[in-house]
């Protein structure tokens, strides 16, 4: 959507910012949505939002004080915020860059769930090389 | 409930006794958490600190632990109340200096307090007297699993509990001890010593921590890193830092005694002699006396002093202590002269020290210079 106007392209990631960025007069906003559906298809944040990790989207938090001060300014900007910056911060200041210890309970997968997967993804493949096999 | 009522006298709360409690002082714990949806508190606005802290607040009080607790908004607090609760490592400075929107939640023995809206949402900490870390970790940590039914944390599989600075995200854990080290700096072996812990990742500070001097021979060691290592191990490498650093310090009281105890007995004697005839004395001058008084204590050389004296002494004395118990506002001079007459006056049961290496010393030729 450009104005009145609704255009179809189909465009790379690439491609597409540069053309939102030429085309729509409402600016960041539309970018933001596209990537964030992107990012959500499972594309990595740091390759896809180059042009608007200056700034978090959840919290308007610049990265420019994120340098200057070392601190950032909401939970979503360690997703939002140019990953290069927060990275080499991370690297500076701490040992490793994978969390090991405590998981709150909300984020722990039930052992008995990992076992259900299991089998239902036993079952699904044994039905499929059953109709393989038919 | 005012905090003056509150709080229990200095004296009360310096008599908890702990392990290894010679050298360390006291163990404590402290995790960072956020909750969901919030700015950090550096960067929200107001409105928003304070709708986070009406909503966090009741659930802190809820805790079985906080029965009892004291609980109020920063901007309730007088700045001499805060100072109060910093001289007793209740708070942090960051936090006394902030207002409405953030506040605290102490519970009833003073060993467990909830900062909220300090750089964090929450700040918890545990206190307990002595090497106690593993213990105040558990407590800690089954007061956190309880929290968090209630209040969604922001957390990430990779990077674990977020945080408004980076150096804290992971565990979010800072575990620290305060120890006592007079020997290590008397026999000028501190810096050495403060290197090679380092670089094994963890932090000396002052006594009031980032940024503070080491008064009183005072030293605040802490992890340094909170990502990319458990909570327990984390614990242990500390607790296996502080082992260390006590036998050094044993070592080198030990090797004090028996190559140059008239060093010993000059500092503790000096000390006890300042402490107890001065009528005006800065609180730098009073902490580092008061260390070579403890020390002197724990070498016996006081026969009826309890440890805790000097414990109490060395919070008493502080500025804030000292202004509660005065009308008018004190001026720094002003403060020196009320230290000093208090100071007297608590030490006017305490006998001089023995002078129990004077045998020792007679045939030891290199301590004439009684300035050491």
């Amino acid at each position: 959507m450009c104005g009145d106007i609704l255009k179809y392209a189909d465009l790379c990631c690439e491609c597409s910012q540069g053309a939102i960025q030429d085309e729509d007069p409402y600016g960041i906003k539309l970018l933001h949505i596209l990537t964030d559906i992107h990012c959500q298809k499972g594309q990595s944040v740091r390759s896809c939002c180059r042009e608007d990790s200056h700034r978090c989207p959840m919290c308007q938090f610049p990265l420019d004080q994120f340098k200057e001060k070392g601190q950032v300014g909401c939970p979503e900007c360690y997703t939002h915020l140019c990953q290069d910056e927060l990275q080499s911060a991370l690297q500076l200041s701490q040992r490793a860059l994978d969390h090991q210890g405590k998981v709150p309970l909300t984020f722990q997968i039930p052992p008995e769930a990992t076992m259900k997967n299991c089998h239902k993804i036993k079952s699904k493949s044994s039905d499929n090389d059953l109709s393989y096999s038919v | 409930m005012k905090l003056d009522d509150f709080l229990s006298t200095v004296a009360d709360s310096c008599k908890k006794q702990g392990p290894e409690q010679t050298i360390v002082l006291s163990s404590r714990v402290r995790i960072a958490r956020n909750v969901k949806g919030y700015s950090f508190p550096g960067w929200a606005k107001k409105q928003e600190r304070i709708r986070l802290f009406e909503n966090v607040r009741p659930v802190i009080e809820s805790l079985d632990e906080m029965k009892s607790s004291f609980s109020d908004s920063m901007d309730n607090l007088s700045s001499l109340e805060k100072q109060i609760l910093v001289e007793r490592h209740l708070i942090s400075r960051e936090h006394a200096a902030r207002n409405s929107g953030s506040g605290l939640v102490l519970n009833k023995d003073e060993s467990l307090c909830v900062m909220i809206n300090e750089e964090d949402h929450l700040r918890m900490q545990l206190i307990q007297p002595g090497l106690q870390l593993d213990a105040a970790w558990k407590q800690l940590d089954e007061i956190d699993t309880r929290l968090e039914e209630s209040l969604p944390y922001a957390f990430s599989r990779t990077l674990g509990y977020l945080t408004a600075c980076p150096t804290n995200v992971g565990t979010a854990i800072r575990v620290s001890a305060m120890l006592h080290l007079p020997g290590l700096v008397l026999a000028d072996q501190i810096n050495q010593v403060v290197q090679a812990v380092s670089k094994l990742g963890m932090a000396v500070r002052g006594l009031y921590g980032e940024g503070t001097d080491a008064l009183g021979n005072i030293f605040q060691v802490s992890n340094q890193m909170t990502l990319g290592e458990s909570e327990k191990d984390i614990i242990d490498r500390l607790n296996k830092v502080l082992k260390q650093m006590i036998e050094h310090e044993e070592n080198a009281r030990a090797s004090m005694v028996e190559k140059k105890p008239k060093i010993v007995l000059n500092q503790v004697g000096r000390a006890y002699g300042i402490l107890s005839n001065a009528h005006s004395i800065t609180s730098k001058e009073t902490m580092n006396l008061l260390s070579m008084m403890r020390l002197g204590n724990d070498f016996g050389l006081f026969s009826k002093m309890r440890r805790s004296l000097v414990e109490e002494l060395f919070i008493s004395t502080q500025p804030a202590h000292l202004q509660k118990n005065v009308q008018d506002k004190l001026s720094a001079e002003q403060r020196d002269l009320i230290r000093a007459d208090f100071l007297r006056g608590k030490l006017r049961s305490v006998s001089r020290p023995s002078d129990k290496f004077a045998e020792v010393s007679s045939a030891d030729g290199d301590d004439s210079d009684p300035n050491i």
